[in-house]
């Protein structure tokens, strides 16, 4: 029971005042120690209030919290705020159900949100009119000011001690906590989903690529397909067009993940029966383009593409390449590029790529690669087309030999220049016999 | 990269400062969200480097422009940034300006076009 300072005398007064003090200080002393055996108390019980405690970090449910915190504070009501998230809506209940409507105090978790302050509130219509005195203050979960939490009494003329708001800040801090464990859940899982979908992804990617080169008498051809770590869209293929003529193609979707993998599988397909039905290379591209364009508009997505046959009764080569890098062509010992004449697929609902044709002889190579080699960074700029050939030595006339020094080149580069942008890394190189 | 940004008489005027490439291309996308942006100039003077995912951004961009009845200029490429354009035959999608003011002068003349 507290005394009355009724003494005239000041000293006494004076050391009244100070034996008072003491005593709060040990109250709220005792308080705190409460609160805290009463947390200590919470994570006890907690795992037996739940059907499987396995799951307790991903358990959004808070209302045994509120209860606890109605019961330490002996408030016959609890309410919980939680604002709009993402594409989570707002989440407002109170306990009993429905005993207080949002909209009686809209305007107090307002303020609560955009202070962060604590906010007792009279007055508060209660669902039949009655007045109720409230106390909500915020839930903060990573310094984000997410929620309020609060309690309520049916005596409006009461005040909330101290003391049982100190008890409501620290649920409050549960609350929170346990938020910011299902936030962490939640990310978790869905790193570990993007971890599949990227491993799906690259099952995808290596499913299309070819397993072995064509084996054809007066060719050799050697290729690479190197996927970034973080999986592209690069692909590449080659289908016989009859016994005498042979196409190769290779493509590359800008992006990145599962939507550049998927992308890569089906313009494969599609670019590999145009071929396969003996379409030549121009048209095959066109035929692909309409049929993507759509698609890739909608999705924001664009692709790269070359096909080229390789006439084998005369060494023929007719090239498309829409939006590719260019290809290199070594005749005679001389370096001819040849460059897209239209942009990459997806972007014009009609292309119209006008084909290349030139003829290779004994001895001639041929070098088509994906920008995960020309846009490999040097201390000079990018490596481009010319710094790939640069890199092959002019002797060189056996394609493996040829794809060989251009990895290693590749490596180096990627090894002496730091923060080098990983690409996929396609690489094909046929060499005339 | 960095983009600057500011919009004059209905025309957002950008900036890209550094690499326009996979890992920054969400952030130009993001930029040009709001359905308000419907002219739009992009000043690549200071932009070091685009890969395909950039083109791919500019491109979707330009769509959209286009579709919410408005237009795109790129403006004052580098050279190893114009070589990019003509090497992947993007050259034949974007309309290239010298500078601010021809870029308002074409826009302008598109404007006049739907009028």
């Amino acid at each position: 029971m507290m005394n009355t300072l009724s003494s005239d005398n000041p000293n006494e007064l004076k050391a009244r005042i100070g034996e008072q003090q003491q005593q709060i200080a040990a109250l709220e002393h005792d308080l705190e120690e409460m609160t805290a055996s009463l947390m200590q108390a919470w994570d006890q019980l907690v795992p037996f209030l739940q059907e499987n405690p396995a799951e307790n970090e991903k358990n959004t449910d808070l209302v045994p919290l509120l209860e606890t915190a109605m019961v330490a504070v002996e408030a016959p009501f609890g309410a919980l705020y939680l604002a709009p998230l993402g594409e989570r809506a707002a989440t407002w209940f109170t306990l009993p159900g429905n005993v207080l409507g949002l909209a009686a105090v809209s305007s107090i978790l307002e303020t609560v949100m955009r202070d962060g302050s604590t906010i007792s509130a009279r007055d508060v219509a209660l669902w039949n009119g009655r007045p109720s005195l409230w106390l909500f203050t915020p839930i903060k979960v990573g310094g984000v000011i997410v929620g309020a939490f609060g309690v309520g009494q049916d005596h409006p003329t009461h005040e909330f001690t101290s003391a049982q708001a100190k008890i409501i800040a620290r649920m409050t801090e549960r609350a929170a906590g346990r938020l910011e464990g299902v936030a962490l859940a939640k990310s978790q899982a869905r790193e570990q989903a993007l971890s599949q979908e990227l491993q799906i992804a690259g099952v995808i990617q290596r499913s299309i690529q070819p397993l072995s080169e064509p084996a054809v008498e007066s060719l050799r051809v050697a290729a690479d397909w190197r996927p970034a770590e973080d999986v592209g869209g690069d692909a590449w293929g080659w289908v016989k067009q009859g016994d005498d003529k042979i196409a190769f193609f290779m493509l590359d979707v800008a992006g990145k993940g599962l939507p550049a993998a998927l992308a890569a599988v089906s313009l494969h397909t599609a670019l590999k029966m145009a071929l396969h039905l003996g379409m030549p290379p121009a048209k095959a591209l066109a035929i692909v383009n309409e049929e993507v364009y759509d698609v890739y508009t909608a999705a924001g997505i664009l692709a790269t593409a070359i096909a080229f046959t390789i006439d084998l009764t005369d060494c023929t080569i007719q090239i498309a390449n829409a939006g590719h890098t260019p290809v290199q062509i070594r005749v005679n010992g001389v370096w001819h590029q040849v460059n897209a004449s239209v942009p990459p697929l997806g972007i014009f609902a009609q292309i119209d790529p006008i084909p290349h044709t030139t003829k290779v002889a004994k001895g001639d190579l041929m070098l088509v690669y994906s920008d995960g080699f020309s846009e490999l960074e040097t201390p000079n700029g990018l490596w481009g087309g010319q710094g790939i050939i640069d890199a092959i030595p002019p002797t060189f006339v056996d394609p493996y030999s040829v794809v060989g020094a251009i990895l290693a080149a590749a490596e180096l580069l990627m090894e002496s220049t730091p923060l080098q942008h990983a690409d996929d890394q396609t690489i094909l190189c046929i060499a005339v016999q | 990269m960095e983009i600057l940004q500011e919009v004059n008489d209905g025309v957002t005027q950008l900036r890209l400062n550094g690499r326009l490439d996979a890992q920054h291309s969400a952030k130009l996308k993001m930029a040009l969200q709001d359905e308000s942006h419907r002219w739009i100039t992009v000043d690549l003077a200071d932009t070091t480097f685009i890969d395909s995912m950039g083109l791919a951004t500019l491109v979707s961009t330009l769509k959209t422009a286009r579709q919410r009845g408005g237009d795109l200029i790129l403006m004052r490429p580098s050279t190893s940034v114009k070589t990019i354009f003509d090497l992947t035959a993007m050259d034949k999608v974007f309309r290239f300006a010298p500078n601010i003011f021809v870029a308002t002068q074409m826009i302008d003349a598109v404007r006049h076009q739907k009028t």
